[in-house]
Parts: structure tokens; C-alpha cells; sequence
């Protein structure tokens, strides 16, 4: 009899040892996008400790997949908080509903929820960028860009056809994504209130990736050519670096590009947004004209302490400034150009 | 603890029946489980491809709703609608036309009372304020999306939903809420030819689960179901019968899809097929015992007969031999013959041994009885002869006469047990020879009463003890004038005892131990007359017959032989 219960009192024991690993899992929408995939590289450092069992799922770009891999998550593995990184804003709400039956908080981030499916719920957080002030920082760029070679824009070197407007094209993210819509609006928002004037040549989407943006630019491109088969486009917003990086990689295939010569002095200026490694050697090699910090160290920073804090581990006094009452945090990240790198 | 045995009936069931038992419940389980698992895995990978199928249908439309929206917020980015009214017009009447599930175009003013800016030529406006209602308020509040919303009247064959967003025009100066009546019902339609089984239907609901569409009605308990799933696939039961429901998210709506697949027959077919194997199973197991029983029964009836006939039998009877001929088997039939074999030999060793004892008594019967007669008759010719030389003719005769019944009694033709009447006349002619002969230097007397005249014994026991003590005891006859012999037979106990008394000098105590060893010793020859006679009943009437020698010296001797009754032979008539 005393080995028969040995033999169950051992399992037992083990078990209670494994549980003491607090479960923390993220879910990411898709691994070729460029930004994310280094914050999931940098999310999976900050939670390497002994006593945290970490994982991360990718969704390869299908809600679907996300909803499964997170009600599997749920159902199955019993995790202390989930950090979502959701492929459709508008599905937040039946997962909020789902982590909420199993109370299981959750940390959002990159891609917002609407405010009408967090607001109110006490363990749902998001943690982003300020997509708003990105968008006014990167008019800010073109500014100082103007700013350093001229007095107005007419004067600037930039202004190809000497009207005073800046013909622009906009390459944007995603539809309905608040990051892509806030920098949309708001670079162009900010160039008005630095009075400038602009016109929109050409808008597209280009799901935040380089090999899309590469293919999309090129209709843009070739649509926007003047009689004598110079580039209309005097300025190039983008809602993030890699989107940048294809216009780029496209230029660099026409037969006019040389390789000696700064793009934007021999096509226009591109601006993006991140400031991811390709990006900001992309700019010291005078291809890409600045970027803003989309400070993804500073976001899973905060994701962590957030997440230290609302599972009461790991105490640290930095923790003390977090209130958990706050539930949306905005990170704001730096302008980068060429003089930036070079100080 | 007492060991019972049982019989191998008992035993064979007893062992077969659990392991048909446990056999089959391994291997019908085994079916049962594998069969399930992989029904499962099929129906589930199935319904999987099949929720999947659907859900893609839905949001490749609603895909292609946005783009129409994305279109025209394009379009109309550049231009001041306010102005250019009959070109928006035309616009989204152009929109119509081409697709055909677009019921209505408008566009209404983002700001102040939100009025009608231009729409499709079919339009007939809203009956109260854009303001108040529920497109226009989401619309507003999420500038960035696009929004869906139910149709609010809705008859039971139609159905559809708004498509609102807002958007800037002339060149962003401006912003005007677009709002388009979708018909859902072709593409509603076209996908419920899916077929989901029996009450299998598809529900569109709203964030709030607010029924949007559902293909058949639902019911109170569905909604509950829906609620308490919230996200992904599950067994539900709904009035009793399991469907297997899928509910997701449909990308960029914010409406969730909910497509119950019927799953009872998973639970029917997998009831029925318990059924059969269970029933199968048992017929199974009747089958299997009966046959059992009837096995054991056939090993064990001829055992049993077997046994039977074992016991019936008498070795050495005359239908000694199994009858090999009834239904046995191989092991019985084999068994029955050595058994056969068995009793021929011990009846053939048994017979064996019988013969040569009776061989080896015939033989040593032969030997002793040879050992007596010739000694005698060439004496008693001698006398007689004698006795006519002498002219003593009465004599002569006599002992003629004596001699020659003492001859007939001695063959007895060839019968070795007489009546005990005649041994004692045969040791009496032996005397009446033996006193003409001597004259008048014995006397003899017989004392033996005739109630013994019953009994029979073996012959020529008495004769040798008597000639022993005529020579030995009265010796000296010659000298000695009262020398008498007496021959006397009784019951004695448990023996009939036969005494031979003389009144001669006796015998030393030395040489009746020397006679005692020289009658047990097979080797020494002498003494032929006693010895042959203690021999031979101890050959007859075994170990309990003796001969003893009683003596006194100078008074006489008396020799008994005591023959055990129970191995006499009677003739009670006598």
C-alpha cells in the first residue's frame, strides 16, 4: 500500500514544481513583417527567465489561425496573460470576451483595438506608437530637409516643377490599420499646419512590406512620368521603413540610378517610419531620407514591465510608476536623418 | 486450505471463457476506439475544410464590399461632390449596374445635420435623420473603418446589411459618410447549398449577438451556445441533437459567423455500430460456450466410460478386455488399449507365476513322494518272501494283503489329499506289514476319532513318522518286548494334530536340535522321512503347519504334526 501511493504522491509533487512557471504567450500576425519580427525576437529575450514559460505563435496573416491558436492557448495550456499582436483590429472584441471567461488579462500591441472593445475592461492593455505623432514628425523631416537647402519650398531643390506644391505619393500600410491611417493623415496633416501645400499624386497600399511596395511603386512610377520621362514625384511618404526600402530597391533598377549620387537629389526624397537596422543604414548610405523611431525596445520594454506588474512577479522599483489603471500606452520615438547618425 | 479438484469440464470453461472474454473485449474495444478516432479525425478534418470553405466565401465578399468602398473613396478624393453632383450620380449608378448585390448608393454630409449629398438614381432616402441612426453614428465614431450594419426592416426572404464609412473629398477638405444597401441574399443563398446535414445552418451575428442572418430560425438555446463558445469549434447540443459549431470572426466586419454542422450521425453511427459489435460480441460468446461445453463434454464422456469400464473389470475374468469401441478420442483410445496391454500381461505374469508354482509344488511333491516309496516295498518282498520259504502261508497272505492296500492307498489314484480315514488305514497297514514282520516286539494302537473322518489331508504324512519312530525309537526291538506305537489324531486349537507316540528311550535334547535344523535345511539330506514329511506340508498347508518332537528320555517321544484346520479340505456329507 505505502508504494501504491508513493507511486501517485511522485507525479504529484512534480507537477506542483512546474506550476510555479508563470505562462506568458504572444501571438503575432504575420513574421514577414520586418518590424515585427524583430520586436518578437526582442519580446522573446526580455522573457527569458527561469520562471517564465514563454511562447509565441505566428498567424501568418489569418484571424482565423489567431482566433485557434489563442483558444487552444486558453483552453489547453492555462496561461497567465496573452500579448496579442492581432492580425484584424475588429476580432478584439470576441477574444477580450473569451481571455475574460478564463480571466486571463491581455496586452495588445502594434495593432490597436477599437477603443469600444478595451475601454472599460479591467485587464485588457495596449501598448503602441503614437501613430499621430509620427506622422507629424515625419512633415517635420521633410521640413528640416526643405529647411537646410532653401528658404520655401519654390526655392528648394525639391520642388521639381517649380509650382510650390509638393507632388507626393503615399504609401501606406494597411486599410483600417490605426498606425497606417494616423501616419497617413498626419504627415500630411503636419505638412499643412508647416504650410506647405501638396497634391496627392497617388496613394496605395502595400501591406507593409518591401516586396509589395516594390511591385506597387512601380505603377506609381511609371503612371507619374512627365513628357520628358523624369519622375513627377517630388516626395515620398510611407507609412514604414520596409515599404520605403522597396520604392528604393525599385529605383535602384531603373537605368538612371547611380549609385554615387544621394536618391533623393536624383529622384526625391523617401521617408518612413521605425528606424529599423535596414532603415537606418539605408540613410547613411544616402538612400532613405530620414525615419522616426518606431521604438519597438521602448514598446516590449513597457509590455514587460506591464506584464511584471499585473502578474506580480519579478519586483523592481521601476514597477512603482505603473498604474494599472492606465490601460493605453503610446510610445513616441526620435527622428532620425543623416545628421542624426553622424552627430 | 482443502484443494478442491475440479473436473476438467470446469477447468476448461473456467479458463477458456475469461480469455474469449478478455480477447474480445481488447479487440472490440481496440475496433471500437480506432474506429471512433479515425470517424472523428475524418468527420472533424471534414467539417473543418468545410467551416473553412464557408468562412472564406464570406470574407472574399466582404472583401470585395470594402474594395467597392475603397474605390470610391478614391474617386471621390478629388472631387467636390457638393459641386459635382450629376457626376457622383452617374458614378454610382455605373456601381449598381455592375453589381448587382448593391441595392443603393449615398453619400451624406459628415457634419451639421448630416443630410443627403448625392446618391444612385434609385435611392429613396431614410425616413428619419441620418443623424439618429445607427450607420451614421458608427460611421462617425470610427472614422477609419469600414462599418456593417443590419438592415433594420428585414422580411424573412430578403436580407442584407449597410456599408458606412467616412471619407474625405475635395482633397480632404471635406467629409461625407458613404452609405451603400447591400442585398446579402444571392450570395446568402448560394452558400447555404452547402450541404450541413440535418438542421446544419449558418447565423451571422453582430458583436453584441444581435442576430444579423441566420439560414434556418434559431432557437433560444443557440444564441446561449453562441454565447457561451464565443470563439472557435465545438460539440454543441441544441434540442437534443449535436451539431458541431464554428463560430469566427469575419475579417474587417465586425460580425461573427457561427455555421452549425450537423454531428448526430457521428453519435448514431457510433451508437450503431456499438450495437452491432456489442450484439456480436455476445452471439459471439454464446456461440464460443456452447461449443465450449460441448468440447468438454466430448473429452470428458469418454473419460468417464473409460473410467466405467476400468472399474467393471476383473483381471483375469473372462471379458476382461476394454471395449475400445465407443466415441473416444485419440488419447482415450490409446489409453483403453494400454490398458488392455496391461492386463494381458499381468494376466500372463500372474499365470506365470501360478504355473510355476504349481510347477515347482508338482515337482517337489513328485521328488518327495518318490523319496518314500521304494525303501519299503523291497523290505516287505523280502519278508514275504521269507515268511513262504518259512511255509508261514497266513502270514504270507497278510501281509500280501496289507502291502497291497498299503500300495493303493499310497497311489490313491493319483489324488495327492485322502480322506484322513484312509492316511491313518495306509500308516496302520504300514504297522500290521511291520509287526508280522517283528513279531510280537511292538504293539500299535489308533486312537482317532471318527468325527475327524470328515476332513482330507494330504497322503503319506503319517506313514514316514511312524517307520521313523520304529526304527529310531524302538531300536532295539529285538531286545525290548513292550514297545508299542500309537498313532492318535485330534483338533488341537486351531490345528487338526496328528501324534506318533512311542515308548522308546527318547531323544537327546542335542539331537532334537539337530533334527529341528537338519528338517529346515534344504542342503542336508538326512532324516529323509521327517524331513520329507515337514517339507511337504509346509508346501500344502503353509508356514503355520509343524512338526514338533515331544521327548523324555528313557520314556518315549511323540512326534505331532499340526495341520492348520482353515486349510483342510472337508466333506462335510461324511
Amino acid at each position: 500500500m505505502k508504494k501504491f501511493s508513493l507511486f501517485f504522491l511522485i507525479p504529484l509533487l512534480l507537477s506542483s514544481c512546474s506550476t510555479n512557471k508563470v505562462r506568458i504567450s504572444s501571438f503575432i500576425y504575420a513574421d514577414d513583417d520586418i518590424f515585427i519580427e524583430e520586436m518578437s525576437k526582442n519580446l522573446l529575450s526580455s522573457f527569458h527567465y527561469g520562471d517564465i514559460d514563454y511562447h509565441s505563435y505566428n498567424a501568418t496573416r489569418s484571424q482565423l489561425n489567431q482566433n485557434n491558436q489563442i483558444i487552444k492557448e486558453i483552453e489547453d495550456n492555462n496561461p497567465d496573460i496573452l500579448l496579442v499582436n492581432l492580425v484584424d483590429r475588429l476580432a478584439s472584441k470576441s477574444i477580450v470576451e473569451k481571455a475574460k471567461k478564463h480571466d486571463v488579462p491581455i496586452i495588445f500591441f502594434n495593432r490597436e483595438p477599437l477603443s469600444e472593445d478595451i475601454t472599460g475592461e479591467n485587464n485588457i492593455f495596449y501598448v503602441g506608437t503614437d501613430g499621430s505623432y509620427e506622422g507629424k514628425a515625419q512633415a517635420q523631416i521633410f521640413d528640416s530637409l526643405v529647411k537646410s537647402n532653401a528658404n520655401s519650398y519654390l526655392a528648394s531643390k525639391y520642388d521639381k516643377n517649380k509650382d510650390g506644391v509638393i507632388q507626393l505619393a503615399l504609401v501606406k500600410g494597411e486599410q483600417g490599420h490605426q498606425d497606417s491611417e494616423q501616419r497617413s493623415n498626419n504627415c500630411l496633416l503636419g505638412l499643412k499646419e508647416l504650410n506647405y501645400d501638396y497634391e496627392i499624386l497617388q496613394s496605395t497600399f502595400c501591406d507593409w512590406t518591401s516586396e509589395t511596395s516594390f511591385t506597387e511603386f512601380e505603377k506609381i512610377y511609371l503612371n507619374n512620368l512627365d513628357e520628358n520621362g523624369t519622375s513627377k514625384i517630388e516626395l515620398v511618404l510611407s507609412n514604414n521603413d520596409a515599404m520605403a526600402l522597396g520604392v528604393i530597391d525599385y529605383l535602384k533598377t531603373l537605368p538612371i540610378y547611380n549609385k554615387d549620387i544621394a536618391i533623393e537629389d536624383q529622384f526625391f526624397p523617401i521617408i518612413g517610419v521605425d528606424a529599423t537596422n535596414v532603415a537606418l543604414k539605408s540613410i547613411k548610405n544616402n538612400e532613405l531620407s530620414g525615419t522616426v523611431q518606431n521604438d519597438y525596445k521602448v514598446q516590449v520594454e513597457l509590455i514587460y514591465k506591464l506584464a511584471c506588474k499585473i502578474l506580480n512577479i519579478h519586483y523592481d522599483s521601476s514597477l512603482e510608476d505603473i498604474s494599472l489603471n492606465k490601460k493605453i500606452y503610446y510610445t513616441k520615438g526620435t527622428i532620425i536623418t543623416k545628421d542624426y547618425l553622424t552627430k | 486450505m482443502k484443494k478442491h479438484i475440479f473436473s476438467i469440464k470446469t477447468q476448461l470453461i473456467a479458463t477458456f471463457v475469461p480469455i474469449f472474454l478478455i480477447l474480445f473485449l481488447a479487440i472490440s474495444s481496440t475496433a471500437i476506439a480506432l474506429y471512433y478516432s479515425n470517424l472523428i479525425k475524418y468527420m472533424d478534418s471534414q467539417i473543418q475544410g468545410q467551416s473553412f470553405q464557408i468562412l472564406n466565401n464570406y470574407e472574399s465578399y466582404f472583401d470585395s464590399v470594402i474594395m467597392t468602398s475603397n474605390a470610391i473613396e478614391k474617386k471621390i478624393d478629388n472631387i467636390d461632390v457638393n459641386i459635382e453632383k450629376v457626376r457622383v450620380n452617374e458614378y454610382f449608378d455605373d456601381l449598381k449596374s455592375s453589381r448587382q448585390e448593391i441595392l443603393s448608393l449615398a453619400l451624406y454630409d459628415a457634419s451639421n445635420d448630416g443630410k443627403l449629398l448625392v446618391s444612385s438614381s434609385n435611392y429613396e432616402g431614410e425616413k428619419e435623420g441620418s443623424i439618429y441612426l445607427n450607420w451614421y453614428k458608427s460611421a462617425l465614431e470610427n472614422p477609419l473603418l469600414n462599418n456593417f450594419s443590419a438592415i433594420e426592416e428585414l422580411d424573412n426572404t430578403q436580407h442584407g446589411f449597410i456599408l458606412s464609412k467616412k471619407m474625405k473629398y475635395s482633397t480632404l477638405e471635406k467629409e461625407a459618410i458613404l452609405k451603400i444597401n447591400y442585398d446579402f441574399t444571392k450570395i446568402l443563398n448560394s452558400m447555404s447549398l452547402t450541404d450541413l446535414g440535418k438542421g446544419g445552418h449558418i447565423t451571422i451575428y453582430d458583436n453584441d449577438y444581435n442576430l444579423i442572418y441566420s439560414s434556418n430560425s434559431v432557437s433560444e438555446n443557440e444564441i446561449t451556445v453562441v454565447k457561451e463558445t464565443i470563439l472557435g469549434s465545438k460539440i454543441v447540443y441544441i434540442d437534443n441533437i449535436s451539431f458541431s459549431l464554428f463560430l469566427s470572426t469575419i475579417s474587417k466586419t465586425r460580425w461573427k459567423l457561427a455555421i452549425f454542422i450537423n454531428y448526430q450521425n457521428i453519435s448514431n453511427l457510433m451508437r450503431q455500430y456499438f450495437f452491432i459489435v456489442l450484439s456480436v460480441g455476445i452471439v459471439l460468446a454464446i456461440v464460443y460456450i456452447i461449443a465450449l461445453y460441448f468440447m468438454a463434454s466430448k473429452i470428458t464422456k469418454p473419460l468417464k466410460v473409460l473410467k466405467e469400464e476400468m472399474s467393471k473389470i476383473e483381471i483375469l475374468a473372462d471379458n476382461k478386455d476394454i471395449k475400445s469401441n465407443f466415441n473416444s478420442n485419440l488419447e482415450v483410445k490409446e489409453l483403453s488399449e494400454s490398458f488392455n496391454q496391461m492386463q494381458d500381461r499381468i494376466e500372463f505374469l500372474t499365470k506365470q507365476i501360478i504355473k510355476e508354482e504349481e510347477e515347482k509344488n508338482k515337482s517337489e511333491l513328485k521328488a518327495l513322494q518318490n523319496q518314500i516309496n521304494p525303501h519299503f516295498l523291497y523290505n516287505t518282498l523280502d519278508s514275504i518272501l521269507y515268511l513262504i520259504e518259512r511255509n508261514e502261508n497266513q502270514k504270507a497272505e497278510q501281509m500280501i494283503i496289507s502291502l497291497s492296500k498299503f500300495f493303493r492307498i499310497s497311489i490313491s489314484k493319483g489324488q495327492n489329499i485322502i480322506p484322513l480315514e484312509k492316511e491313518v488305514e495306509h500308516a496302520s497297514y504300514y504297522l500290521a506289514i511291520q509287526k508280522i514282520r517283528y513279531g510280537t516286539t511292538f504293539d500299535y494302537e489308533v486312537k482317532v476319532d471318527k468325527d475327524l473322518y470328515k476332513y482330507s489331508v494330504i497322503k503319506l504324512i503319517l506313514q514316514p513318522i511312524v517307520e521313523n519312530s520304529l526304527l529310531h525309537g524302538l531300536q532295539e526291538i529285538n531286545g525290548k518286548n513292550d514297545g508299542k506305537i500309537i498313532i492318535e489324531a485330534k483338533i488341537d486349537g486351531e490345528f487338526l494334530r496328528f501324534d506318533i507316540i512311542d515308548n522308546g528311550y527318547g531323544i537327546l535334547p542335542e539331537k532334537v536340535e539337530e533334527i529341528y535344523k537338519n528338517l529346515k535345511d534344504d542342503s542336508i539330506k538326512s532324516s529323509v522321512g521327517l524331513k520329507n514329511v515337514y517339507q511337504r506340508i509346509k508346501i500344502y498347508y503353509g508356514e503355520k503347519a509343524e512338526l514338533k518332537i515331544f521327548t523324555e528320555l528313557d520314556k518315549g517321544t511323540d512326534i505331532a504334526l499340526f495341520l492348520p484346520l482353515e486349510r483342510l479340505n472337508t466333506d462335510e456329507k461324511i
